[in-house]
């Protein structure tokens, strides 16, 4: 139960820092490798160097800047641009497989991570507001919450599948990359957190935040699920109306004796 | 007293430890300011506050601290005191700063047979979780105080309601919790 605290940036210095990682991924999507038409904005600057990327990512020659990145995002919301959504998978999809693989130790798993979060970045692009941020922040954010849908199905087996570190780690904050510092991913992932069903929320609560979840404190105390469950419900009950008569007691005694409540 | 401010779902009462991975430049220089004695404020993450900072705060030390192969930084901080958070203000780096004051936190309480019994079972789980039990390379099963602190950080209890045991006099229901959720006693 290592803690994991996922605090941080999730900028192009992702991009930059991963490509170094991924160069020998090769990917398998096979209209990922027909580069062919321009797309989108004008602003586009290295549009030439990334059209001639090829299927295996190669850091130096022809790595797509977050503009570039962020018009063909937008090329798929406005256009549905076929070849912009190639060019982003074939940036992305060994970038996520590689981490997700690293991660969750399990190949299907990270094939499907990769299928799911394309997919939704295909199916959610309109959603991107390139002035909120970074199209590298917004397809790792989606590649979390395709995580976390993960998780919640594996649920049963999680003992053997989280590792004390979920998330790609190797996604170190750029120090030139100010647009997020504070308000995406840490306040997100906790937010999300905060969203989640209560049993899953313990699962990762758990994972990151060091605590026991309540299969593992059943398992500890060699009881069932449900008498945990159950035992917890009736601690608290018991500690709220403690408090509760406590808070009472004190306001009586403070007001009887005109003395300052502590 | 001013102190650095990290809000964190984390829970700690005095003596606990924890590690933390930092990366983010805020935190950093966060770190880089809380070494010697000064330490920084855990706070309790919260959605709905301002700034997600609760009122009351661990006061954390740095004990040890590492580079990792991936060039992130990772601190083993240790609880020392609780304290009161106000008049929280955010820095350009995003990084907060509070006025902090110690509260006082539970008195020494002597063993019982519960509280050996909790301790018993404390100690199994951190046979279970090697990773918990490097934490404390000298744990204090010895300790009923020190045995209810740990044992809270653990029991899978929302944030907010463990925020019940940051009272000063609270021992009694957190002794009283342990003992119905962990031993089943009424």
């Amino acid at each position: 139960m290592n803690k994991e605290i996922q605090i941080h940036d999730t900028g192009q210095g992702t991009a930059n820092k991963l490509s170094g990682l991924t160069s020998t991924l090769q990917v398998k999507d096979p209209e990922s490798v027909t580069p062919e038409k321009r797309i989108a904005s004008k602003s586009m600057s290295n549009e030439n160097t990334a059209d001639k990327q090829t299927a295996s990512v190669d850091q130096g020659t022809g790595d797509p800047d977050s503009k570039q990145l962020a018009a063909w995002l937008i090329a798929v919301a406005n256009q549905r641009d076929k070849q912009a959504f190639a060019k982003l998978f074939t940036w992305f999809a060994p970038k996520i497989q590689r981490v997700s693989q690293r991660k969750f130790n399990n190949e299907n798993l990270s094939v499907e991570i990769v299928q799911e979060t394309m997919t939704n970045v295909w199916r959610k692009a309109h959603l991107y507001y390139p002035e909120k941020g970074a199209a590298t922040t917004w397809i790792y954010t989606i590649m979390r919450n395709v995580s976390f849908d993960l998780l919640r199905k594996m649920k049963s087996q999680q003992n053997e599948i989280l590792s004390d570190d979920i998330w790609p780690m190797a996604e170190q904050a750029n120090d030139d990359e100010h647009e997020f510092r504070d308000h995406l991913l840490d306040q997100q992932m906790l937010n999300l957190v905060e969203k989640l069903p209560d049993a899953q929320k313990e699962v990762l609560r758990a994972v990151y935040f060091q605590e026991l979840t309540q299969e593992q404190l059943a398992k500890q105390l060699n009881i069932p699920l449900g008498t945990v469950k159950s035992r917890l419900r009736l601690a608290l009950t018991k500690l709220k109306q403690q408090m509760a008569n406590t808070d009472e007691n004190s306001d009586t005694k403070k007001s009887a004796r005109g003395e300052k409540h502590d | 007293m001013q102190l650095a401010v990290f809000p964190l779902p984390i829970f700690l009462l005095p003596g606990g430890v924890t590690r933390l991975r930092i990366f983010e430049q805020r935190y950093l220089r966060m770190v880089k300011e809380a070494a010697g004695d000064k330490g920084f404020a855990l706070t309790a993450f919260y959605d709905d506050l301002p700034n997600n900072v609760s009122d009351w705060a661990t006061w954390v030390k740095i004990v040890n601290f590492e580079t990792l192969p991936e060039g992130l930084l990772a601190i083993d901080v240790k609880a020392e005191k609780m304290l009161s958070i106000s008049d929280v203000t955010v820095e350009p780096d995003g990084l907060r700063q509070g006025t902090a004051k110690v509260i006082e936190h539970w008195q020494q309480q002597a063993h019982s047979k519960d509280t050996k019994q909790l301790a018993t079972s404390l100690a199994n789980v951190y046979q279970d979780y090697p990773e918990l039990a490097e934490l404390y390379p000298q744990p204090q099963f010895d300790n009923a105080t020190w045995v209810c602190q740990r044992w809270l950080e653990i029991v899978p209890l929302a944030n907010k309601d463990k925020s019940l045991f940051v009272q000063e006099k609270s021992y009694q229901q957190a002794f009283q919790f342990l003992r119905t959720l962990v031993l089943a006693k009424k």
